[in-house]
């Protein structure tokens, strides 16, 4: 009798079951390649673990002391403090930017905007890898081209690898990144139908009125979610800082953004557990930044 | 009855010369093992594919040992290859053998990440023919922990061309830092807008042995947190910056490229290691200079001209790298084979003589690497080289020290007298009270 009714609950549900089935690989990968190495920086965030010396052999649980220690630690606020402008920073040209292009891209009847569009894009197309190899080429002090350049109109060297170094990196960041905001906005703008300003129109709106009342309540929810999105990608920026300030951190700190300090905490002073620690703390504002672009994706 | 028993017979019989057949072939077969290598990526690897080392490896093993085995290379990057080695000896994937830095030997020791190889090098001939002082800088507590490679010291080289037409004598040995200022502020002079890099590349205690000063004193094990020679080293560097404007503190801060500089005939005078001469100027150098032995000059970092030096007339700094064994070698007799050939006599020349390295073994001074005039010239700074003091509390030391000089006297411009003091209490602080000692100023 029960297995008959068993037999009858499988095919009532037959479709859930099969689909929850073909899910399970895909959930056993998660589970082990994200799940399984973020509990254990999580663990290690709570030890004293370092990759070498004698902590390394005899580590132990020292609960929230890393915790409180990145607290006093000056180094960690400063780092903070770096990150924070350069993302702000970031966020505001590399919206400003892209949402001009993405303007240049559906307004524009410019002959060969195509062409325009394309070479909008190629810094997307270059892999990110290669990014700070070709800017470092760009910003070296004595041989760099933009110092090159400078240099021709008689105008003075900049120091882009030391005094100006925070802007190098948002320079770049901002190179790289604008193709995101210009891409997503374009598709925004694009989605509108072309009726509701011939609407508009009829009904003798301005310009302005035709862009508060049509153009931005459609764009509104894709704009935060590239705000958003932009932000989330920033705050765990890693390869541009790392490719100009190398194995140890700059003794000025400009370029230590969060993620480079928990790197070089890790693995260049080798205190895995004060390492994992700052990452977890990345791990949660990028959390709380997921929150917020769930919220405004379901929107 | 019969016939089977003559089968019986017959098959015990052919068991029998199968078993000894089997026994034989097993027995007679070259065991089958692999050794795994890890170095740096670029000419490090190359050289050890290229130069023959791995064949005459192999082939030894199996006609000595009776072993078939297979040598396989792992690299990591020159940039960053202290951080990959260390990092794959916490995951477990390093190496059997690996290319150390003495820096990073000292944190593999002391985490038992290494084997001994006392009991190996004991029984080795050729190791009495490595250089006392290379011995002993990777000899942690008595126990042997690295077979040195090479060594190299801090060069102080000119640009011969621009001095001559500063009207500087060539060819130019210094005995005194103030000599050295003296010269420099001529090239200023005659070459207002090129710089004149004089500091150590990453050796920035060498002014305290010119000093006839010690970071460590070995017969109590505690470091030099403030001394006099502390002190003069912070002036040097000091006036070389900002009384004198000789060296820009660009040159620190935005990590200018000197060597190219150098190549380029846009930097006068610069102190680099050894290596420098052929591995960054030499023909498959990055800058290849042409003619080197008439352009480049090449003399003996001077001492300050305090009488009765310990270390001699030129104190200079003993660095470079070593071959080390994992404690987790499956196979330590064949690595520590695999090392004494790295290490051979021959290939330790030819090493030396291609990439402008000293050897460290007395027999290697052999082939076209005896014939080097630059390196045979090189191979005096040996003797007044001091070496690390061989603990894991050096590398502290030292990044206690970079970071009060570049934070303190390069950006935020401190007087000699307030980076002694800032330092003093960084190493104190980071190194423990009872790690560290000063010595009374005068």
């Amino acid at each position: 009798m029960k297995i008959l009714k068993i037999k009858a609950w499988i095919r009532d549900n037959l479709d859930q079951i099969v689909l929850s089935l073909l899910i399970v690989p895909a959930l056993a990968l998660i589970f082990t390649f994200q799940f399984i190495p973020a509990a254990w920086t999580i663990w290690f965030s709570f030890t004293d673990m370092a990759l070498i010396g004698k902590k390394a052999l005899n580590w132990s649980f020292i609960g929230f002391k890393n915790y409180l220690d990145l607290i006093t630690d000056v180094y960690f606020w400063r780092s903070m403090n770096v990150t924070i402008q350069y993302c702000a920073v970031s966020l505001v040209l590399r919206f400003t930017i892209g949402m001009l292009a993405a303007l240049f891209m559906t307004l524009s009847k410019v002959k060969g905007k195509i062409f325009i569009a394309a070479v909008f894009l190629l810094p997307s197309a270059i892999p990110g890898i290669m990014h700070p190899y070709v800017w470092i080429s760009m910003l070296e002090p004595n041989y760099g081209t933009l110092n090159t350049i400078l240099g021709s109109f008689g105008l003075p060297r900049q120091s882009w690898t030391y005094g100006a170094v925070t802007e190098s990196l948002i320079m770049i960041n901002t190179w790289a990144g604008y193709t995101f905001t210009m891409i997503l906005m374009a598709s925004a703008f694009k989605s509108i139908p072309r009726e509701y300003y011939e609407v508009a129109e009829v009904y003798g709106a301005s310009r302005w009125q035709k862009f508060r009342k049509v153009t931005f309540p459609l764009i509104k929810f894709p704009l935060i979610l590239c705000l958003i999105l932009i932000f989330k990608e920033d705050i765990d920026d890693f390869t541009y800082a790392y490719m100009f300030t190398g194995e140890s951190p700059r003794p000025d700190f400009k370029t230590e953004l969060l993620s480079l300090y928990a790197y070089h905490k890790a693995f260049h002073y080798y205190e895995l557990g004060f390492g994992c620690a700052v990452g977890f703390i990345i791990a949660i504002i990028v959390f709380v930044l997921t929150l917020l672009q769930l919220k405004f994706a379901r929107l | 009855m019969a016939s089977t028993t003559k089968i019986i017979a017959v098959a015990i019989i052919v068991i029998i010369i199968a078993a000894a057949g089997y026994w034989y072939y097993t027995t007679t077969q070259p065991r089958k093992t692999e050794i795994t290598l890890m170095t740096k990526a670029g000419m490090w690897a190359d050289f050890i594919k290229t130069s023959g080392v791995l064949e005459d490896y192999k082939e030894r093993m199996l006609k000595e040992k009776n072993v078939k085995v297979e040598v396989t290379i792992i690299t990591a990057p020159h940039r960053g290859y202290g951080e990959k080695l260390i990092t794959s000896f916490a995951a477990g994937s390093e190496g059997d053998v690996c290319w150390v830095s003495p820096t990073d030997l000292y944190r593999l020791a002391e985490t038992e990440y290494l084997l001994d190889l006392t009991p190996y090098v004991s029984k080795w001939p050729d190791w009495e023919k490595f250089y006392p002082a290379a011995k002993k800088a990777y000899t942690i507590g008595g126990k042997v922990y690295a077979v040195p490679n090479d060594a190299a010291t801090m060069v102080l080289y000119y640009r011969k061309d621009l001095f001559k037409k500063a009207g500087l004598p060539v060819p130019w040995q210094p005995e005194t830092w103030d000599e050295v200022i003296e010269v420099a502020l001529k090239l200023k002079e005659k070459f207002p807008d090129l710089p004149i890099i004089i500091e150590p590349w990453y050796e920035e205690q060498l002014p305290i042995y010119s000093d006839g000063g010690v970071i460590y004193d070995p017969s109590d094990g505690k470091f030099i947190a403030k001394s006099p020679q502390i002190l003069y080293m912070f002036k040097l560097y000091y006036d070389i910056i900002y009384k004198y404007g000789l060296m820009p503190k660009e040159f620190k801060l935005e990590r200018w490229d000197d060597r190219k500089l150098f190549a380029e005939g846009k930097l006068p005078l610069m102190i680099d290691g050894t290596w420098c001469y052929t591995e960054k100027w030499g023909p498959n150098g990055p800058y290849p200079i042409e003619n080197r032995e008439e352009i480049i000059g090449y003399a003996h970092p001077p001492s300050s001209g305090r009488p009765n030096n310990p270390h001699g007339k030129y104190p200079n700094t003993f660095r470079d790298y070593t071959w080390a064994i994992s404690a987790r070698t499956k196979e330590p007799e064949l690595a520590f084979e695999l090392i004494k050939e790295l290490t051979r006599a021959d290939i330790m020349a030819k090493w030396g003589h291609d990439t402008s390295h000293l050897v460290v073994r007395s027999d290697a001074v052999i082939g076209d690497y005896a014939e080097d005039k630059f390196l045979q010239w090189n191979t005096e700074s040996l003797k007044y080289a001091v070496p690390k003091p061989p603990t894991i509390l050096f590398n502290k030391y030292m990044d206690a020290l970079k970071e009060v000089l570049r934070n303190e006297l390069l950006i935020n411009e401190r007087t000699p007298e307030e980076c002694l003091e800032i330092f003093a209490e960084k190493v104190t602080e980071e190194l423990g009270e009872d790690n560290v000692k000063e010595i009374p100023i005068p």
